[in-house]
C-alpha cells in the first residue's frame, strides 16, 4: 500500500498497482524504494485526489499507454472525442472540478485521464461560436479594436458551415 | 480555464482538430479558424502551431471565389516551413487566379496532393502553370469524374507532375464509370515521361489499353503495393496470354477486388506477395496467381471482400470452392479476413471449417461497416454465430491449436492496427450471440475494433 499526502494535508492509502497509473508516482516510488513515508502531492487537493483515485481504481489492470506512443503515432493517430460510458459518468462534474481533474492528471502524468478531460472540454467547445465559447468558460475578449478589425477582415471569406 | 497550461490547452485543440481529420478547411469557420478568434492567448497558441495549418482542404464551393486566394495565402503562411498537403475539389469551377498564385508560392513544399476534378484534363490542371518542380511531393491522388463518349487521356493528368523526383505513391481513379459498356475510350499513354520506376504504391483505375497497362507495370520495378481497378480492357484470356509476363519482385500487397482485374493477374508474376485482397466471387484470382507465380510462399494474409457489382446475389457452392480451395496450397497463410454480406457469411465460414484440417490460421477477421455494431447483423445473426463458433472450434480442437486471435472490425475501413495482445470487447456487445459464443473459448484473444 502507498500513502499519499494532499495539499490540504489529508492522507489517502491506495494499492501500489492503482497509484502507479500515475507516471509521477511510479517514478517517485522507484526512486525512494519501499517506504512508509507519505508521498506529498502539493498540487492536488483531497477532493480532487479522491476523484483521481476513483478513476485509477476503475481502470486498474488496463494496459498503460507507451511512453513514446505519441511520437510514434503522430502521423497516423486520429484522436476522437468518443468517451466510454463509465468515463462520461465519472467526468460529469462541475466546470471547476473538471479543470482541477485535468490539472491533476497533467501533474500526476496520467495520460488516459488527461485524455478524458481534454475530450470532455473539446466536446464542450465543439459547434460553438467564439462568443459562446467565451461565455461558457468566462473568457474575456481581450482583442484590441484594431485586432478585432483584422480578425474580421481575415474571416470575411468564411461561411458558417 | 485560465489555469490550464498551454500544452494541455493545445491538446484540447488537437482533439477538436483531429475530429476534422487534421484538415483545415478553406471556406468555413470551424477549427482552427474559430478557436483562433476567442482571445489573444488562444489565438497566439493556434497561430503558433503550424501543424494546424499544413493540411489544407479546398472544397469545391470555394474554388472559384476570389476570397479563397486570401484564405489560402493566410493558411500557407501560418503553416510556416512545414511540408504541406492539399486536398482540392474543383468539380464545379477551377481554382481562382489568386488562389493558384498563392499555391504556386508553396508548391515546393507539397508533400501530398489530392485532386478531385472533372474530365477536362488540360483545363483541369493547366491553370496551375505546372509542371513546377515539386521536390517533396510523395503522394499524388487524382480522382476524375468521367463522361461517356469522352476519350480519356491519362497523360493530360500526369504530364504536369513530371518533375516530382520523390513521388512514391500514385493513385489515379476514373469515377462514375459507365460499366460495362466501356464507352470512355483510352488514349494511349506510350512515351509518357513519368517517374514510374520510383513508385512504391500504385492504384491505376482508369481507361487504358491492356498492353499500355502492362507496359506501365513493367516500368514499376520498385512497386510494393498495387491496386487493380475495373478499367482494364476487356480481352479474352487467350489474347492476354499473348503478352509477356510482368515480374514485380518487390510486390507485397495486391488488391484485386474487381472481377475485371483477373485478366491482369494472368500476366503478373509476384513471387513475394504477402497480402492479397480479392473478391470471393472471383474464384479465379488465387488460382491464376498460383499458376503464374508458384506457391506464393510469403503470402500470409488473404482478404475476401464482396464485390460491389454483385450486391444482390449470394455465393454459390461452386464460387466458394473455386475461391477458397486454393488456400490449402499456401504454406505461410496465417490470417484470413472476411468482409462479406451476412447472408453469404455462414456459407463461407462453413466452407472454411471443411478446409480447417489443411490450414494453420492464427488470426481470423470478420469485418462489417456498421456505425452501430451492437445492432449489426454480424453480431446478431444466429446463423453467423453458429458457423463462426464451429470455425473457431475447428482451429482450437484437441489436434489443432493454431488460432490465437479473432478480430471483429467495425471501423469503417480504416487501416487495420496491429493486433493487440489482449482482448477488448465493449460492454454493449458482450451479450450479442456472436460474442457470447466466442466467450466460450479460453485463451482466445477477441478484439473488437470500432
Amino acid at each position: 500500500m502507498v500513502v499519499l499526502l494532499t495539499s490540504d494535508s489529508e492522507q489517502f492509502t491506495a494499492d501500489k498497482e492503482v497509484v502507479e497509473r500515475s507516471v509521477l508516482i511510479r517514478n517517485m516510488l522507484e526512486d525512494v524504494g519501499e517506504s512508509d513515508q507519505p508521498i506529498p502531492l502539493p498540487n492536488v487537493s483531497s477532493s480532487v485526489l479522491k476523484k483521481v483515485l476513483e478513476y485509477c481504481e476503475h481502470h486498474r489492470g488496463e494496459p498503460l499507454p507507451a511512453a513514446d506512443a505519441d511520437s510514434n503515432q503522430d502521423d497516423t493517430r486520429k484522436r476522437t472525442t468518443d468517451i466510454s460510458e463509465w468515463d462520461q459518468k465519472f467526468i460529469n462534474v462541475d466546470q471547476e472540478m473538471l479543470f482541477e481533474i485535468i490539472l491533476a492528471a497533467n501533474y500526476l502524468d496520467i495520460k488516459s485521464l488527461l485524455d478524458v478531460g481534454c475530450k470532455t472540454v473539446a466536446n464542450m467547445i465543439k459547434g460553438k461560436t467564439p462568443e459562446e465559447i467565451r461565455k461558457l468558460f468566462n473568457i474575456v475578449n481581450d482583442f484590441t479594436p484594431e485586432e478585432e478589425a483584422q480578425i474580421k477582415k481575415e474571416n470575411e471569406w468564411a461561411e458558417d458551415r | 480555464m485560465d489555469n490550464i497550461p498551454n500544452d494541455v490547452l493545445l491538446e484540447i485543440f488537437r482533439t477538436l482538430f483531429d475530429e476534422r481529420n487534421n484538415w483545415v478547411s478553406i471556406g468555413n469557420k470551424k477549427t482552427p479558424w474559430s478557436i483562433a478568434t476567442v482571445c489573444r492567448r488562444w489565438r497566439s497558441l493556434v497561430l503558433g502551431t503550424p501543424t494546424f495549418w499544413n493540411n489544407i482542404n479546398i472544397p469545391s464551393a470555394s474554388c472559384g471565389m476570389q476570397s479563397t486566394g486570401l484564405a489560402l495565402e493566410t493558411t500557407l503562411s501560418r503553416s510556416g516551413t512545414l511540408p504541406i498537403s492539399i486536398h482540392l475539389s474543383q468539380r464545379e469551377c477551377p481554382l481562382s487566379t489568386h488562389a493558384i498564385a498563392a499555391l504556386n508560392t508553396s508548391v515546393d513544399r507539397l508533400k501530398t496532393l489530392m485532386i478531385w476534378g472533372n474530365d477536362e484534363g488540360e483545363k483541369f490542371l493547366g491553370g496551375f502553370g505546372f509542371p513546377w518542380p515539386m521536390p517533396q511531393l510523395r503522394c499524388l491522388k487524382i480522382d476524375i469524374l468521367t463522361r461517356r463518349g469522352k476519350i480519356f487521356d491519362l497523360a493530360a493528368y500526369l504530364r504536369p507532375f513530371s518533375d516530382c523526383p520523390s513521388l512514391e505513391e500514385l493513385h489515379v481513379t476514373a469515377l462514375e464509370l459507365p460499366t460495362p459498356e466501356r464507352q470512355v475510350l483510352p488514349r494511349d499513354v506510350a512515351g509518357l515521361d513519368f517517374l514510374w520506376g520510383k513508385l512504391v504504391v500504385l492504384r491505376l483505375d482508369v481507361p487504358m489499353y491492356f498492353k499500355t497497362f502492362l507496359n506501365v507495370l513493367q516500368s514499376c520495378v520498385r512497386l510494393k503495393s498495387l491496386t487493380l481497378g475495373r478499367w482494364c480492357q476487356n480481352i479474352s484470356v487467350e489474347e492476354a496470354y499473348e503478352f509477356p509476363l510482368v515480374l514485380l519482385p518487390f510486390l507485397e500487397t495486391l488488391n484485386a477486388i474487381h472481377p475485371e482485374s483477373s485478366i491482369v493477374l494472368t500476366r503478373l508474376h509476384v513471387p513475394n506477395l504477402v497480402e492479397l485482397t480479392m473478391s470471393l466471387w472471383d474464384g479465379y484470382t488465387l488460382n491464376l496467381l498460383l499458376e503464374v507465380s508458384g506457391p506464393l510462399r510469403a503470402l500470409r494474409t488473404l482478404r475476401f471482400v464482396d464485390s460491389g457489382d454483385f450486391t444482390e446475389e449470394i455465393f454459390t457452392e461452386e464460387s466458394l470452392i473455386s475461391s477458397l480451395d486454393p488456400m490449402t496450397s499456401l504454406p505461410s497463410l496465417e490470417v484470413v479476413c472476411l468482409r462479406l454480406r451476412t447472408a453469404s457469411l455462414p456459407l463461407a465460414l462453413n466452407k472454411l471449417v471443411s478446409l480447417a484440417p489443411s490450414l494453420h490460421l492464427k488470426t481470423i477477421w470478420l469485418s462489417e461497416w456498421s456505425r452501430t455494431p451492437q445492432k449489426s447483423e454480424l453480431c446478431q445473426s444466429i446463423a453467423v454465430a453458429d458457423s463462426f463458433q464451429a470455425l473457431v472450434a475447428a482451429f482450437l480442437g484437441e489436434k489443432k491449436r493454431t488460432l490465437e486471435c479473432v478480430y471483429l472490425d467495425f471501423s469503417q475501413g480504416r487501416p487495420p492496427p496491429k493486433v493487440p495482445e489482449i482482448s477488448y470487447i465493449p460492454e454493449d456487445l458482450q451479450n450479442t450471440p456472436l460474442l457470447q459464443r466466442l466467450s466460450e473459448f479460453q485463451d482466445l484473444i477477441v478484439v473488437v475494433s470500432l
